[in-house]
This record gives structure tokens, sequence and C-alpha cells, in this order.
């Protein structure tokens, strides 16, 4: 379920994301999860962030879904940078999928990641540590 | 609450990572923060002032574990301080490392010099060649609290060219003062020190500092007695665990590949030839328990090494990710045995000029942890006279010399040829 998106912003985002045949299905699964999710209306395209408290401490955890050439989508997962002033982003790998190939139960698996904290021991299936195009911001 | 030593206020940071106040201009003040190597030294360079040596120290800023850090970092007027949010009377003043101007800096080759080397406390840290091959296997076998996967390549060059190091270790030398250059590199199927080796000739013969290398360990010792000729000073080796069951279960690669007693044969082998405070044994106190780290520490100390123990970093991204930093209260105690171990084996330690490695609780930094004793006094005045003693032996040591021994082919040091 997406939680705080009952705001201006959001719905502008919701509006611009699916005009996206690929991420606006991943926006859909992500309102039908059990796994509460935010909605970034500020980030680019779509981005999700986890809200359940991962052992006692806020999650920190981010997707961020985008089209790539041919194609396809990657889902991009990441934590931002603890210090004010830093834009880094740590990056846990990503999955890259055809627009076809999306499916729910996919999608549920990076949900359920995202909600845990990106528990090492259970990432989403084909989740690749490194990758050749750009992330964008 | 009382306030800590240098070297508690160390171990605590280490243990508990630090919050930044938007107060901070780090932008403007400090080193640029590089997830490079192993990734502990991710965190923020800290210098902590102390009468006996200033303390330096890579503190986690990054882990989640340092969100709830009590200790903050604030900036008051132009000086850095610490507060501790458990007493806010206390505060400590520090300094924050400038960043040097070689990091903007590029080689000749376009290179930039910061993708090819970074400062951790004062000395040159630089990752030689590929990434660890454990990365590669499917599934992988990488050391559990390790993310150089995730670092080389995105965060520093992949492949470091030998002209590259040189220049780099010229103006870190020249700007920095640099003394001291490290190379290590991950598992690189038994041609560890194969690779490291062009390396270590060039920096002795172009750039003049001492050198150490940390690679993995081979059964073949006439290995040593090359590097050793090429003009290597120091090797560290970095087995991690004392305990064979958490050898074992964390260092899987390491395990199935090298072995344990592949380490302690290396490390006796390289001491026997170079002599007492020239290596180290390196280990990860806070996750085997704590007596196994206790007699890690021992059988380091017996062998003529000195100890460097690692306070665990659950860094970002390793499997590792999600395990608790240690107790403080522990790691104090591991620290302190450290040094005592040190003292009563006789182990030289802080002899070489300025090296200051700001991942680690030093063994000399230790010495705030010791109480005092007529012990204590006594290896301190020795260690005082020795150094001053070798003062003339380091320079000539840092003086670029021609070396002999030929960096891509050791066969004359092979037996039986």
């Amino acid at each position: 379920m997406l939680i705080d998106c009952d705001n201006a912003a959001a719905a502008d985002k919701i509006s611009e994301i699916e005009k996206d045949p690929g991420l606006a299905l991943v926006l859909e699964w992500a309102r039908d999860s059990t796994f509460p999710l935010r909605l970034d209306a500020e980030a680019s395209f779509l981005e999700l962030a986890g809200t359940s408290d991962v052992e006692g401490r806020p999650n920190r955890c981010l997707m961020k879904c985008f089209p790539v050439s041919g194609g396809r989508y990657a889902a991009f997962f990441y934590k931002r940078s603890l210090v004010p002033f830093s834009r880094d982003r740590f990056a846990y790998g990503a999955v890259i999928r055809s627009e076809k190939r999306l499916s729910r139960e996919g999608a549920e698996e990076w949900f359920r990641w995202l909600d845990g904290g990106f528990h090492p021991d259970v990432p989403p299936g084909s989740l690749k540590r490194a990758f050749s195009f750009d992330v964008p911001d | 609450m009382q306030k800590r030593n240098p070297a508690e206020l160390e171990i605590d940071l280490l243990c508990s990572g630090i919050r930044i106040d938007a107060s901070c201009t780090l932008t403007e003040d400090a080193r640029f923060f590089a997830r490079t190597r192993a990734g502990l030294g991710s965190g923020l360079e800290l210098i902590i002032p102390a009468d006996r040596k200033d303390l330096w120290i890579n503190i986690p800023v990054e882990e989640d574990f340092a969100a709830s850090s009590p200790y903050k970092l604030v900036k008051e007027g132009e000086a850095y301080l610490i507060r501790d949010d458990r007493d806010r009377s206390l505060g400590y003043a520090v300094k924050i490392p400038p960043q040097p101007a070689w990091y903007t800096g590029t080689t000749s080759r376009g290179t930039p010099m910061s993708k090819v080397g970074v400062l951790q406390g004062t000395y040159l840290g630089i990752y030689v060649s590929n990434s660890c091959l454990y990365w590669y296997q499917n599934p992988p076998v990488g050391c559990k609290f390790c993310s150089t996967g995730l670092n080389v390549g995105v965060n520093e060059m992949a492949d470091k060219n030998v002209e590259d190091v040189v220049e780099t270790a010229l103006a870190a030398k020249e700007q920095s003062g640099n003394t001291f250059v490290h190379f290590n590199s991950g598992y690189q199927a038994g041609k560890g020190l194969d690779t490291v080796a062009p390396y270590v000739k060039a920096i002795k013969e172009r750039v003049g500092a001492l050198v150490g290398v940390q690679v993995m360990p081979t059964k073949d010792l006439w290995k040593y007695d090359w590097l050793i000729d090429l003009g290597t000073d120091h090797f560290s080796f970095c087995y991690e665990f004392h305990n064979p069951e958490y050898f074992e279960k964390f260092l899987p690669g390491k395990h199935a590949t090298v072995g344990q007693k592949t380490f302690f044969d290396a490390m006796e082998y390289t001491a026997k030839k170079m002599g007492k405070g020239r290596n180290s044994g390196e280990i990860i106190a806070g996750v085997e328990p704590v007596e196994d780290t206790i007699r890690g520490i021992d059988y380091i100390t017996s062998t003529g090494c000195f100890p460097t123990v690692c306070i665990f970093r659950p860094v970002i991204g390793a499997e590792m990710e999600r395990y608790p930093p240690p107790p403080y209260e522990d790691m104090v105690a591991v620290m302190r045995h450290m040094y005592e171990a040190c003292r009563r084996n006789g182990i030289p330690l802080g002899m070489a000029p300025n090296i200051e490695v700001s991942l680690i609780v030093n063994p000399d930094d230790a010495a705030y942890l010791a109480p005092p004793s007529l012990g204590k006094r006594w290896y301190e005045a020795k260690l005082a006279v020795i150094k001053a003693l070798a003062r003339p032996y380091f320079s000539w040591k840092m003086m670029p010399r021609r070396i002999r021994a030929d960096a891509e082919d050791p066969a004359v040091y092979r037996p039986g040829r």
C-alpha cells in the first residue's frame, strides 16, 4: 500500500508516472502490496521508500524504478548518505526487466526487500550487483 | 559521566559512529569521503589531539548505527568539537585533516589521483589490480564483513597503472609528507605477491617511501624473499578471526582456498626473516568471542609481529551489515590487552616516522588504556630511545634507490632450480 500520498504533490507525481506503461504497472502493484511504502513525489521517475523500522532503526531503503534502453526497466535499490550535504548513494544492486517480463510477483519481492531493510539473505531474484548504465538522480 | 581519554574516545567513536551537525562545513574543511578497499575507510577522517601523540581515526558516519550515536560533530566558530548527548557538559576538541591538493589532481595519463589511492590516516593506501576474485564466484565466497566488490570500478579504478601509482605516491610524498605506501588486494588465485611486485619496486626506485604489502598469503614462502629484495618493508596478514570456526563461517573463500595455517606460516616466516615489530597480523574484534581475540593477540605478538586490531564495522552493503557493532567496554579490554601483549613481548611500536592508521586503534594509541606501572615506564623509555636511534635508518630507507631484483621474474628465488 502507498502511505502519505493524499496530497497535491503526490497526485501530480502519480499522474506523471501513469503516462509510462511499465512504471504505471509497478505503481499499481505497490498500491496493492501488503507492504507500507512511501512514494517520493520529488524524486525522478518512480521512487518508493520502505517505511517499516529495521531492527529498531528507521528504514533507509529506497527503490528507484526507471526505463533503461531497449524497452527495459531497472529497479535500482539504494540508500542515501546520512551526511547532510552529501549526495552519495549506496547501491545494493538492480533488477533489469523488459516490460513484458515485469510481474506482480517479482515486484512484490522488491517491495518485501525494501520493507525488510535489504536483508542480505533474501535479495530479489536476478539482482545484479554491477551494471553498465547511469542511474538518474 | 567521566570524560574519555583519547584512546577511550577513539574506541567509543569506532563502536558508536558519529552524527554530523548542520553547522559543519566538511565540504570545505575535510577530505572527501571515500568508500574504497574493503569499505572500512568510508567514514570521517578526524584527529584527536593528545599529549603523547595525536590519534587518527576514521569514524563511521554512513552506517545505520551511526544515526543513533550519542556523539555529534559540531562546528563552533572555526573550531570543531565532538559533543556527547549523554552529558552535555562534555566536549572534545578535534581537528579535521584538510583535503590534500593532489586529491583533485590527475596523473599525466589523465587518471584522477584520488581514484588511484587515498590517505587513510597519514599513509597512502592503494588497492592494486582487479577486485577480489571471491566476488566473482557463484555463489560469492567473499568475506562477509567486506564490501570491496561494491567499490572497485565504482569509487576507484579497477586496474592501477604503475605510472599512475608512482605519480600519485610522489604527489602524496611531496604535498602530504607521506612516508608509507600500503598495497593491498583481494584474492588473486595465488598471484597476490606477483601482482604487487612491480608496484613495490617502482615505489622504491622512483619515489622513496616505506612500502607495506597486504595480500593473500602463499605457501610458496620463497616469494617473500623476493618481495623483501624488491624493497617491501612490511607485510600484514589479515586472517581476521583466530577462532577457526569463525574463520570458516565468515571467510568462506579464505577457508576454502588458503586456510588459516597458511596465514600463520607466512607470518612466522616473515617475522623470522625481518625481525620483531616489522610485520603485523590483522584481526577483527567484536565478532568472535573476546577470549578468542585475546588469544589471537597473544599468538601474533608471540611471533614478533604487532597486532592490528580492527573494531568490527558493519559496513553498508556487506553481508554482515546488520550485525551490531561491538560493545565499547569489550573493545577497551581488547585494546588494553593488545598494548600489554606488545609490551610483554618487547615489540617495538611506533618506530617508523609519520605512520598513523585511521582504520584501527594503533597499538601505541592503546598506551592510554594501560594503567601506570614500572614496566610500562621502562617499555615507553626503551621505545623512545630506539625511535631516536632508528631515525637515520628510516631516512635512508626512504630514499629512492636502485633495486636489483627482477619484479617480473622471481625464478632465481625458486628453491631447487
